[in-house]
């Protein structure tokens, strides 16, 4: 019996602090993310003016649960879909921003990551602007993102670009020219580096089949614009965009590259052409504004 | 019960795979401390002690957990193989008393083990100016142990009503699976369909050693424990323990 007394007891114990312990609310580290992230719309310029980050729904993903924004405070529900995505969905008729928390992008990063890097608090709220970016794009330019050529392709399509050498060495040299044209003032100049990038990459294009094509530039587009408001968030909480603005030493498989190339080529519209950037609406792939530019 | 318990710990002592065990654990702890490993993630070299030290917690957490499972196996149904089992009844020692004794003797046994690999542990800390640290260390052992605990409470249960062999690969694979959790969790989220589905439910059904591992390594680092995870572990061992009362050896 006195056996029998010590286990329940025990194990009322036991099942108290386990209820007492239990996360009902999303941790103070992503509420101060979110919050950080918030603060930043009166000052960051993203040129996306209907871009409002505090109007896109948001939810937190947490593995166990998703924390969804209800005015002021964060409420704990059923997660939506059970993927470790940064991403926007479609849900309740609105395109709604989902994140894994800080701590779950932190777990990924400590295990796909070197040691010596560091996935921050910074990071995740430059994340939140991006993939609030993609809600936003979504939610105004659904019918052009979804009609551009090359929407809905598998990461494989990249596949025949990777795996040929010459069209490998083409994407630094193009990338090279952005580069260039994206660190030069004078409009002429930055016009001469276009005409080279457009040259180079018809060049390249030559190699690749259309389905390839038409992927990087659906890529470059809508990655590309929302790697550029990621920047500009970054930068405007005063942290260094040298990660973003450095020409990269080596190329990468995968669909990665094009985000830099694509906030590139929007860098250079939003530096010679400010009033088309201003209406853009995603109808024209940024790469084809690229080649317009070229031959003006 | 304390007589059983210390004529366990004796026979445990007398066991040559717990001084394997040890000495296997030693020279794995002594290689990794020596900073002769060359140990790599994505091809950056692991160097320096806040990188070297969580993967010196990592070997320990193994190293104990499988000792436990090894040194667990065997111990209940050797008894009855035996057939020594009539001298405990007659002595008025039920069998949950008797099979709970046995499994006890044996987590102190894999304790006694650990203190040496945490003296180890202790040595490395003070190598490497890390002297400060010692006094979390014992705080830390105690965290782990609730590892062992859990598996050789597991492994004792399945052997009662399983042959050694089957209780083995079911604790193997409990045992894989709570020291891989944070992998796993994180492939479940990487899938969807039945792959996600089958991943998720091992996740339910398996304690997360790992977590506890964490929280032993971060309270020497000086991290705060996450309470939750100690309590989830606490009922995983508390559970298991609880089969003790209700599971009972058909020979009997």
């Amino acid at each position: 019996m006195k056996t029998k007394i010590i286990l329940l007891v025990t194990g009322l114990l036991l099942l108290t602090g386990f209820f007492g312990t239990s996360k009902q609310a999303l941790s103070e580290r992503n509420v101060a993310i979110y919050e950080k992230a918030l603060s930043l719309e009166d000052t960051i310029d993203t040129g996306f003016s209907g871009y409002v980050f505090s109007a896109v729904p948001v939810r937190f993903f947490a593995g166990d649960a998703d924390y969804v924004r209800k005015g002021d405070t964060f409420v704990k529900q059923k997660p939506l879909f059970q993927v470790l995505a940064a991403t926007a969905l479609l849900h309740e008729g609105n395109y709604t921003l989902i994140v894994p928390t800080v701590e779950m992008m932190e777990g990924v990063f400590s295990l796909l990551s070197p040691p010596d890097t560091q996935y921050t608090d910074t990071l995740h709220a430059a994340v939140l602007w991006h993939e609030g970016f993609h809600a936003y794009q979504l939610e105004n330019y659904e019918n052009q993102v979804t009609a551009l050529p090359g929407c809905g392709a598998e990461d494989s399509a990249f596949q025949p670009a990777d795996a040929n050498e010459a069209a490998r060495a083409l994407f630094m040299d193009g990338l090279k020219a952005l580069h260039q044209a994206v660190n030069e003032e004078d409009p002429q100049k930055i016009r001469t580096y276009v005409k080279t990038f457009v040259q180079l990459a018809e060049e390249r294009d030559a190699l690749l089949p259309e389905e390839t094509q038409a992927a990087e530039r659906f890529k470059e587009t809508v990655e590309g614009t929302a790697y550029f408001v990621e920047m500009r968030a970054t930068e405007a909480m005063g942290e260094d965009i040298s990660a973003y603005t450095d020409l990269p030493a080596f190329y990468t498989n995968g669909p990665g590259k094009y985000y830099n190339s694509g906030r590139m080529m929007w860098m250079i519209l939003n530096k010679l052409d400010p009033v088309r950037m201003e209406s853009y609406d995603f109808s024209l792939p940024l790469r084809t504004i690229m080649e317009e530019i070229a031959k003006e | 019960m304390i007589t059983l318990i210390q004529h366990g710990l004796q026979e445990r002592a007398r066991r040559r795979e717990l001084f394997v065990f040890i000495a296997l654990g030693l020279l794995l702890l002594l290689f990794l401390g020596s900073g002769n490993a060359a140990l790599s993630v994505n091809g950056e070299p692991i160097t320096g002690f806040t990188m070297l030290f969580p993967v010196i917690m990592h070997v320990v957490n193994a190293t104990l957990c499988i000792l436990a499972l090894v040194l667990s196996v065997h111990t209940i149904p050797e008894e009855y193989r035996r057939k020594t089992s009539h001298l405990i009844w007659v002595r008025g020692i039920s069998q949950p008393a008797y099979h709970f004794s046995l499994a006890l003797a044996n987590f102190l046994a894999v304790a006694l083990a650990g203190l040496i690999l945490y003296g180890a542990v202790g040595l490395y800390l003070v190598k490497n100016g890390e002297g400060a640290r010692l006094g979390a260390l014992l705080l830390s052992f105690g965290m782990l142990s609730i590892n062992t605990g859990i598996i050789t409470s597991l492994t004792s249960v399945l052997s009662i009503v399983w042959p050694p062999l089957v209780a083995g690969l079911l604790s193997f694979f409990v045992l894989l699976a709570g020291i891989l959790h944070p992998v796993l969790e994180w492939v479940s989220y990487w899938f969807d369909g039945w792959t996600a589905s089958v991943l998720r439910a091992v996740l339910r059904i398996t304690p997360d050693l790992d977590a506890i591992r964490s929280m032993a390594t971060g309270l020497i680092q000086g991290t705060a424990p996450d309470w939750h995870g100690l309590f989830t572990a606490l009922l995983w061992l508390y559970g298991i323990s609880l089969l003790f009362f209700v599971l009972r050896k058909k020979e009997a």
